[in-house]
């Protein structure tokens, strides 16, 4: 026979957080989760009195559920707070994701705003036919937007809601990849430059699974499909590898994203270089041209 | 320790069941290609602990990963 597992505060517990060994019930995982998503607001200063931040919403857990907490903090500091959504025109995926998030903006009366790849440069990331995956093109066009029409907007921070488990699968990428530019910019902040809105991700402390528990106990509607592109991704192999080890010692995520935190300063001031203009578009870029116009240039001759 | 896993696959909204059988969760987990950190347990459409899992269970796996 098993014995029911309990919180400390006697309730039945639905999740064991094996990194603690603490055993919680719904109502004081919640509480837990809007703790550590405070202390990591508060550590780093990521939201202050009249900021004006923008969310890169797309209706998926992770960013549905950051745009709630920002707008429960709403309630206590005065900031104002809106939803960006880009649609990449990824058939049968996009348009379920940007239902649930339009619907959450409503019914949370936060305006957004969308854009599209089609629009932008018209293409969907559909049709590009890739050199190299999908998510090398998704990735460059979408942060490049996400960027430029905030900073348009008039935002001054944009709101990611990249997570524990990203955060580290970045870092060991980016070793992995040798990308020591890249390894020195996966911080909780960055040092101020005017052409890029700073990004704040004020989830990074807080794992997958705990977020996607949290959206669960709080009956938050989230979009549990995955991109069809998901799994040409070299993140996969670096997830399932950190996973595996996550399994085994509970805190090697955590603890990787320690050791990397703490080293973030050296990394930040020795690592990172000057930032100039992109001579084709004009937005920020540490090479002559931005890679977001090198790809441009390299689907345009593609297709010739 | 034995029980009835469902899941769904990616992209397939039918449920699979099958029955595991292994010496531990982790153990039963590991057959179906995931580890604890990968899923969240529902019994009778309840969240659980792994720990209240036993024997003759049946459990659903809700996959955390999600997105691109």
């Amino acid at each position: 026979m098993v014995m029911t597992m309990r919180c400390r505060c006697g309730r039945k517990a639905i999740y064991h957080r094996r990194q603690s060994g603490q055993y919680l019930c719904s109502s004081c995982f919640s509480k837990s989760i809007q703790k550590k998503f405070l202390a990591t607001i508060r550590k780093y200063s990521l939201v202050e009195k009249d900021d004006k931040i923008i969310v890169g919403l797309s209706g998926g857990k992770d960013s549905t559920v950051l745009l709630h907490l920002l707008k429960d903090l709403q309630k206590k500091r005065p900031f104002t707070l809106a939803a960006i959504i880009i649609d990449e025109g990824i058939s049968g995926y996009r348009s379920k994701t940007m239902t649930i998030a339009v619907k959450t903006c409503d019914s949370l009366h936060i305006p957004y705003h969308i854009f599209s790849f089609q629009e932008e440069w018209g293409f969907t990331l559909d049709e590009i036919i890739p050199d190299l995956s999908h998510c090398s093109y998704c990735g460059v066009f979408r942060r490049y937007l996400l960027n430029k029409k905030s900073r348009e907007l008039g935002y001054n921070k944009l709101a990611v809601g990249l997570n524990l488990d990203d955060e580290v699968q970045s870092i060991m990428m980016n070793l992995l990849r040798g990308d020591l530019f890249r390894f020195g910019r996966t911080g909780p902040y960055y040092r101020d430059n005017p052409a890029f809105v700073p990004r704040i991700k004020p989830l990074r402390e807080i794992s997958e699974k705990e977020i996607m528990l949290y959206a669960l106990v709080n009956n938050i509607e989230v979009d549990h499909s995955v991109c069809p592109y998901a799994q040409e991704a070299f993140r996969t192999d670096v997830r399932e590898f950190l996973d595996s080890m996550e399994s085994k010692r509970p805190t090697t995520k955590y603890s990787l994203l320690r050791s990397y935190d703490r080293l973030f300063p050296y990394l930040h001031r020795d690592l990172t270089c000057e930032i100039g203009i992109c001579q084709t578009c004009g937005e920020p870029s540490v090479t002559p041209h931005c890679k977001t116009c090198q790809m441009l240039e390299e689907i345009k001759s593609r297709k010739n | 320790m034995k029980v009835t896993i469902i899941s769904r696959s990616h992209g397939n909204p039918e449920p699979i069941s099958q029955t595991v059988e292994g010496e531990t969760l982790h153990d039963i987990l590991n057959q179906c290609q995931y580890t604890i950190e990968q899923i969240i347990i529902l019994r009778g459409g309840q969240i659980i602990c792994e720990d209240d899992v036993s024997t003759g269970d049946t459990i659903e796996l809700l996959p955390v990963a999600s997105g691109g």
